[in-house]
């Protein structure tokens, strides 16, 4: 009994005793992907998704800025402010916000750049991410300017990393399509299917790497013609996109709204209830050319309640059906004032000023059901596609070349070439058929070639005609449009008169006239003081919508 | 103990002779289990139930009598027969016995540091069902931050300030030695959340022999890696020695009432711009604003469309409950020849102030001793709980709060028009819910009682079994396995129907925690000469796992009405997922004492941890401490007044730490929760902060000071001191570049200071044998200073610390007090006038508009006692913070609070004002005249915080109880009842002082660190009730 009782104590206290062993692995969590068996491949395609934009940034930088800047969309109800040139740093920081956090595009090609480079294993999946870190990084200079690049997503090394110029990014990211073109090789990356883009087949990403090429050389216009040159030279004879085919892009299959799997610019459309509709200035230039696809991309959305009926969500999972597709006829699309304005009867901005149908106080109640909101066949369907190069826009951009003397060759016939691939592109939205048969009932050849006959090349006015045809296919991508609008000035864009009387953000010094960069989230003036400080040194008007991006001189 | 205490004198050897008597208390109660012992031998009894003993010693003995919490007297025979003892109760500062770091009984005269005892009957009165709560106001430097919540929130305890810049400030919880997690389970943030409630709810206060509170470092040293915010350990009630069965019954019957502190404008009623509503859509659109005409009882015109009398209507009085707790406890305690034992059960059932809502708790105790073999016992300790509650509401964001969507109904809405149908429920006939307006979010409260299910099961365990081996009387040596641990069902339902969320949601998970602990301890005292020498080495190994198993985090829709379970949901909605958390820590500790003639001590401690959080490279961390104690009053006996009984002072200097958090060091990816085009993808789980592989833990060092003073017998008793606390190599998220990847990275850069005094008086101004007047007042001053934060803008936001309203954040800033209150301020000119435009108010730079913590804090409790009566009074106060209000930011948005009453007259009900200020584009006067609605909605849309901070200080009246205990003389007509006291008790029943409009100043969204913000919180309630207690 007295052993028994001393064996109780002993074994408690050899409980106690038994020391300070080895930790092993408990802090490593079990539930929880690490380092060491991540597929990078999957972090990679966070990465080429997240690069597009969600619906966070495409709403904030995306919608409420640069469509508005641009006029392609306007919002009277919900974001007048941001028509009279507001700045409001969450939306005009949400595209930075793509550096970081479960959205981390930035981070996440840099690390997977970072692991691959030097495995002769992952040759072609290490320069597919060498193009995709260019695309990426490109997306973010043009909107902000200098950027952290050299030293960005590298957070173990560099919390707090520098701004690298533009004029150096462009240098070195130019390069880098140059080095990973010719590096790709052929055959299909590791990475397979995990790449969105092309199902990691390298013969496309060098076409793609050689079209993002020409787009950026293209961007130099204003401010290094013989780099411009160089590059648009070299583009073209390393192989660009041939047809609709080669187009980069995104496919959203099984997309719905209540998550990131949706088509981000889409889910913005089909969000909330008028929240966009078309431009009057973007709805006549359709019109007045008898665009036949002003059909593709505006509709007069069904209303329940006087208002746009929009509940997808717990209809169909984000799919629209064909009772929401609307009126997509030519002679019913209408556009809105975007000067500016809201619907605030007895507000200075009021849209009543400049539309009188709106002094009727029925008609102002329920004037969502006259005006034209993205098509739902194509821009605003969450399961569509997100065009990231298109081949239509390469072509323009050649034309451009050609007339700038970069290349030789008929700027005519490029331009053509272009006009003929925006028609067509539509047959690359999934669900496109039924606006294609209202827009093109003879077919998007012959849409094109009429249109053509219509409204043909003239040389005289070659940069406007290239540059609003780009405008009009770059349609849903508003990073793209704004950029391309700053470079080239076309189409020709009045500011909002009202931004004068509002006076809150553009002034007299700035002409009251329509931003030309976004600011810089406010949380990198206070964290990252020093190298911000350095890069707001650099610009002539400081870290506001007026200083101008390097490539964008006056 | 028994060694420290035990005198080896001579024994006499002389006739034996049997002495008889009553060992009675100061106001003549029997003191029962009482220990009688024959100076100098084994030779003992125990009183029994009427305080009788019975011993045969030699006619020259000396008996020994000692009780737990009286002063041990010896008292000579003398060839007595009978000899009665009156026993006199212990002074803290003299010779009482306390329970220190690791559960080592050390005398109080010994400690080098502050420690304050609060016996178990503080808690029993007046009770608040959450222990911790139930300390506010008793020991000088512990700052109690009660959240109006009922018995299922939570409370927060920090002693001598924070000490950790965003981790971890409340201290070690330690019940009977078993280490006690009290982690907050859930708290509303910016976006709203229950109070989930905490662990010290879980402790029946009929259970508690008492609470010793280690204040600083220096006294928590032991507990290393967790020691660095002070230790409460709560000693559970055992039988005793000698002690006969005896079986107490505790009953304790409260009602509580809302403590209502609105007092906002009645003159105005449900409407905008000055207008009566007579239409359905006019009554929709002004549902929550009381911005319309004057309340002249004339008709309008509801949401429903009926026609009511337009007069105010008290919402609170019409839609909430007089609250009822009832805790009733039962225990058996006693002895036999190898064992002490108690046992003890009680049942708690609270019905909440919230219609539908409530608590049940059920709970067993057990604190036993066996004595196994001569010199060796098993301890085992258990204290088991179950409870249910259901009905929590929301806190902070108006949507979901219960409270909040009855505070801003306009002034003539009466909530019982929401009822709906016959159910009551809220809902409409197709069973959606009813609202009264246009805004989802603006809930139906009977909806969000009855409809919208909140309930939350819980069992926990906290045990441990310690064998003690007393080896000697000098050495003994000991083992214990301890575990806590806790299974939460946690299941919130919102049904089909809801207005903001039609299709439903669930989210329903269980949650598993517990901590192993295993340790051993081997403890030398002994006394050579005029030194006395005292050393103790032990190990722990301690395992900490945390596992979530959501079956769905916010999962929708439901497919079947009226099914809410998760098999009910479609499965892709689902989002099931589970998280595990675990870390080990493994230490080793020793302690050396050393006395000197009683009167001057000095205690070493070391400890060393492993981390498992750490790497293994860098994991090891040694925690020292050393105190001196010096009784200078018995160095100098001579030279001083016999009135000076008693003096001593103290000096300790120690290292401790806040511990570290697991998986801190490595990197994380997650499968995002959709895929793109058929094809998953995978990012960070991080939560954007960047792991550091070469973290460290927090590292505290602090010095205090200290005196203990007593005169005239113990009548009047003082306790002072100083301390200096550093925390540096806090671990912070300090902000990175988000174009690094991450917009922050885990550093061990943090740095902060506190110091501060404590004092504590208590004195009995009156003691008699007939009546006593005991008066105890403590004081404490608590001053911070962030040193570093690590970032380029000297400031980081505190986590939850951002208002759902008016733009304001609690940040630590660099070179300022821990928590600063940061929003907007008017725009003015250089004159201090206010720049106006078209005639509105517009905000001004963002400042510091306050400090979030209690420089002051403090407690005074006066007990009378006249007989067998009692009244016992505690006031509590505290000093020196500010509070922004968000819910007087909402009264003024929707033109309830009495300041917005500016420019509205009966005959004018839209008001103007015409501001005093500049008009800023004209740079004169203002001349601009705007409708009320207009000014003070322009201050609100402005987000001018300033308009909202308040001054926090308060006076309360926290505890009152009025009690009689019946003598013995009236109780033996009742036969087999030994003890019978009734009391009337109250609790929160006055607010004395205080500043803030419409709410109580201890109001807070949280308590987290996140402090000085307060919106939409629960109504305080006042308690009124009765406790009966019977003993046979």
């Amino acid at each position: 009994m007295k052993t028994y009782k001393y064996l109780a104590l002993a074994s408690v206290l050899a409980l106690g005793l038994a020391g300070c062993s080895d930790f092993g692995d408990t802090n490593v969590n079990p539930e929880s992907i690490n380092e060491d068996n991540v597929p990078y491949a999957m972090v990679f395609s966070n990465a080429q998704h997240q690069a597009l934009g969600s619906d966070w940034d495409m709403w904030r930088t995306g919608c409420i800025y640069c469509e508005q800047f641009t006029q392609q969309l306007v919002s009277l109800d919900w974001w007048p402010y941001y028509t009279r040139y507001e700045w409001s740093d969450g939306y005009s920081g949400s595209y930075w916000d793509v550096f970081d956090g479960d959205r981390g595009a930035m981070r996440d090609v840099t690390t997977c750049y970072d692991k691959w480079a030097g495995n002769a294993d992952m040759k072609i999946d290490y320069n597919i991410a060498r193009v995709m870190r260019v695309y990426a990084f490109s997306k973010m200079t043009d909107l902000y300017g200098d950027i952290p690049y050299s030293q960005a997503g590298r957070p173990a090394k560099y919390p707090y990393p520098v701004y690298d110029t533009q004029e150096s990014i462009y240098k070195s990211m130019l390069a880098e399509l140059d080095s990973a073109q010719a590096n790709l090789g052929s055959g299909t990356a590791k990475m397979g299917n995990q790449d969105l883009y092309y199902n990691g087949d390298a013969a496309s990403w060098k076409k793609f790497a050689n079209s993002l090429m020409l787009r950026l050389a293209m961007r130099l216009v204003k401010v290094d013609q013989a780099t411009a040159k160089e590059y648009a030279v070299k583009a073209l004879a390393n192989g660009l996109m041939t047809s609709n085919s080669d187009n980069c892009k995104l496919a959203h299959a099984g997309g719905t709204t209540s998550n990131d799997s949706s088509e981000p610019f889409a889910k913005i459309q089909a969000h909330e209830d008028r929240e966009f509709y078309l431009t009057d200035g973007f709805v006549n230039m359709l019109k007045g050319t008898n665009d036949p696809r002003i059909s593709l991309i505006g509709t007069i959305a069904p209303s329940k309640d006087g208002k746009q009926y929009t509940d997808i969500q717990s209809n169909t999972g984000g799919v629209w059906t064909s009772h929401d597709y609307g009126d997509m006829t030519f002679a019913s699309q209408k556009g809105l004032p975007s000067g500016g304005y809201n619907i605030v009867e007895n507000s200075q901005y009021f849209v009543g000023k400049v539309d009188k149908a709106f002094n009727d106080s029925a008609y102002l109640a329920n004037y969502g059901r006259y005006y034209s909101s993205p098509n739902r066949c194509t821009y605003a369907d969450p399961t569509g596609t997100t065009f990231i190069v298109t081949y239509a826009q390469t072509e323009f951009l050649l034309a451009e070349a050609v007339y700038r003397g970069y290349i030789s060759g008929s700027a005519k016939a490029y331009y053509d070439a272009g006009v003929k691939a925006a028609f067509e592109q539509y047959s690359q939205f999934p669900n496109a058929s039924s606006a294609i048969s209202v827009a093109f009932p003879d077919g998007a050849d012959a849409a094109a070639a009429a249109y053509l006959a219509a409204n043909p090349f003239d040389n005289s006015k070659a940069l406007e005609q290239i540059n609003t045809q780009y405008y009009i296919n770059s349609f849903g991508d508003p990073y793209e449009v704004f950029s391309n609008w700053r470079r080239s000035g076309y189409p020709v864009l009045a500011p909002a008169p009202m931004a004068k009387l509002d006076g809150e953000c553009a002034t007299a010094s700035d002409g009251y006239s329509i931003p030309r960069r976004f600011r810089y989230p406010t949380s990198e003036s206070q964290v990252n003081a020093t190298n911000y400080g350095t890069a707001v040194g650099r610009m002539t008007n400081g870290d506001t919508f007026y200083s101008r991006v390097w490539w964008d001189a006056k | 103990m028994v060694a420290v205490c035990m005198l080896f004198a001579t024994t006499i050897f002389a006739q034996g002779i049997t002495v008889k008597g009553t060992v009675t208390d100061a106001s003549g109660e029997p003191v029962i289990g009482a220990t009688v012992k024959q100076q100098g031998s084994t030779n003992g009894v125990v009183t029994n139930v009427d305080g009788n003993y019975s011993i045969d010693v030699p006619s020259a003995a000396k008996l020994e009598i000692s009780y737990v919490g009286f002063k041990t007297q010896v008292v000579p025979v003398r060839g007595r027969a009978s000899v009665p003892v009156k026993m006199q109760e212990e002074s803290t500062a003299i010779d009482e016995v306390v329970v220190t770091a690791l559960g080592i009984k050390r005398q109080a005269r010994s400690l080098g540091y502050s420690t304050t005892k609060v016996d178990g009957d503080e808690f029993t009165m007046a009770r608040d069902p959450n222990i911790g709560n139930a300390l506010s106001g008793k020991v000088a430097g512990v700052s109690v931050a009660g959240n109006a919540t009922g018995s299922m929130g939570s409370s927060r305890v920090v002693i001598r300030g924070n000490s950790s810049i965003s981790g971890n400030n409340q201290p070690l919880y330690v019940i009977d030695g078993v280490p006690f997690d009290n982690s907050n389970q859930g708290s509303a943030g910016q976006w709203g959340g229950s109070d989930m409630g905490d662990g010290l709810s879980n402790i029946n206060a009929d259970d508690i022999e008492s609470i010793q509170v280690l204040k600083g470092a220096a006294a928590s040293a032991l507990y290393g890696f967790r020691g660095g915010n002070g230790a409460i350990l709560i000693t559970t009630k055992s039988g005793h020695k000698g002690q006969p069965v005896s079986v107490d019954v505790n009953e304790n019957l409260t009602f509580n009432n809302i403590y209502d502190y609105r007092d906002w404008q009645k003159e105005f009623g449900l409407g905008l711009e000055g207008q009566k509503p007579t239409s359905i859509n006019a009554a929709k659109a002004g549902e929550s604003n009381s911005w319309g005409g004057y309340l002249d009882g004339s008709d309008a015109t509801n949401f429903l469309g009926n026609t009511y009398k337009y007069s105010y209507i008290n919402n609170w009085k019409n839609f909430y409950n007089t609250g009822v707790t009832t805790n009733t406890s039962v225990a058996v305690s006693g002895s036999d020849k190898d064992i002490t034992y108690r046992l003890g059960v009680y049942y708690n059932k609270e019905k909440s102030i919230l219609p539908g809502a409530g608590t049940h708790q059920l709970g067993f105790n057990t604190n036993t001793t066996y004595k196994i073999f001569k010199n060796l016992s098993a301890i085992v300790t258990a204290n088991y709980t179950e409870d249910k509650s259901n009905g929590r509401s929301n806190l902070s964001d108006g949507n979901g709060n219960t409270n909040a969507s009855l505070l801003y109904r306009g002034n003539s809405f009466d909530v019982r028009w929401l009822k709906g149908t016959s159910a009551g429920w809220g809902t409409n006939a197709d069973g959606s819910e009813m609202i009264g307006g246009t805004n989802v979010y603006f809930n139906n409260p009977y909806w969000l009682q009855y409809r919208k299910t909140n309930d939350m099961d819980r069992n926990r365990l906290t045990g441990s079994l310690t064998m003690k081996w007393d080896i000697t009387s000098w050495l003994y040596l000991q083992g214990a396995v301890q575990r806590d641990g806790y299974n939460i069902e946690f299941r919130q339902v919102q049904p089909k129907g809801a207005a903001a969320d039609p299709s439903g949601w669930l989210t329903e998970y269980e949650k598993n925690f517990h901590e192993t602990n295993y340790n051993f301890l081997l403890n030398f005292n002994k006394e050579f000469g005029d030194w006395s020498v005292g050393a103790s080495f032990g190990g722990n190994k301690m395992y900490n796992e945390t596992k979530y198993f959501y079956t769905s985090n916010g999962g929708r829709p439901f497919t079947i009405d009226g099914l809410w379970s998760v098999n009910n949901i479609t499965a892709s909605g689902q989002k099931p997922y589970k998280s595990f958390v675990r870390y080990r820590v493994n230490s080793l500790y020793g302690t050396f004492d050393l006395g000197w003639k009683n009167q001057v001590f000095l205690n070493v401690t070391g400890r060393n941890d492993w981390f498992s959080t750490l790497s293994p490279d860098n994991n090891s961390y040694f925690y020292p401490s050393a105190t001196l104690s010096w009784v200078f009053t018995d160095s100098f006996r001579k030279a001083l007044p016999n009135w000076f009984d008693f003096g001593k002072l103290r000096l300790g200097y120690a290292f401790a730490s806040n511990g570290t958090s697991a998986y801190q060091t490595l990197m994380y990816y997650k499968l995002n929760s959709f895929t793109v085009n058929g094809v998953q993808t995978a990012t960070q789980n991080n939560d954007n902060s960047y792991p550091n592989a070469d973290l460290k833990p927090v590292h505290i060092s602090e010095f205090e000071v200290g005196m203990n003073l007593s005169f005239f017998q113990s009548r009047l008793n003082f306790d002072m001191d100083y301390y200096y606390k550093k925390t540096t190599d806090d671990i912070l998220p300090v902000s990175t570049s988000s174009a690094s990847g991450y917009g922050s990275a885990y550093m061990n850069i943090g740095e902060i200071r506190n110091s501060g005094f404590e004092f504590m008086v208590d004195g009995y101004p009156i003691r008699n044998n007939n009546f006593s007047w005991n008066s105890t007042f403590n004081i404490a001053n608590n001053s911070s200073k962030v040193l570093n934060v690590g970032s380029d803008t000297k400031r980081i936001s505190v986590s939850g610390g951002s208002s759902r309203n008016g733009n304001v954040t609690v940040y630590q800033v660099v070179g300022m007090p821990y928590a600063e209150i940061i929003g907007n301020t008017y725009k003015r000119n250089s004159n201090g006038e206010l720049l106006l435009k078209n005639g509105l108010p517009q905000a001004g730079d963002q400042k510091v508009l306050g400090n979030a913590v209690y420089k002051w804090t403090g407690g005074w409790r006066n007990t009378l006692s006249y007989k067998g009566f009692n009244l016992s009074m505690l006031l509590d106060f505290k000093f020196g913070a500010k509070l922004f209000s968000g819910t007087n930011y909402e009264l003024y948005y929707y033109g309830m609070h009495k300041n917005t009453l500016t420019g509205r007259t009966a005959s004018n009900p839209a008001g103007s004002i015409t501001a005093a200020g500049i008009d800023e584009a004209t740079g004169k006067a203002n001349t601009v005249t705007v409708t009320s609605q207009d000014y003070y909605r322009a201050v609100c849309d402005a987000n001018i915080a300033e308009e909202f901070v308040y001054s926090a200080d308060f006076i309360k009246l926290r505890e009152l109880s009025f009690g009689y205990t019946f003598p013995k003389s009236m109780l033996s007509h009742l036969g087999f009842v030994k003890g019978l006291s009734l009391s009337l008790v109250g609790r929160n029943l006055w607010t004395i002082l205080k500043h803030t409009p419409n709410i109580d100043p201890e109001s807070a969204i949280n308590n987290s660190n996140a402090q000085g913000l307060e919106l939409n919180g629960y109504p305080t309630t006042r308690s009124v009730g009765f406790n009966l207690n019977i003993k046979f």
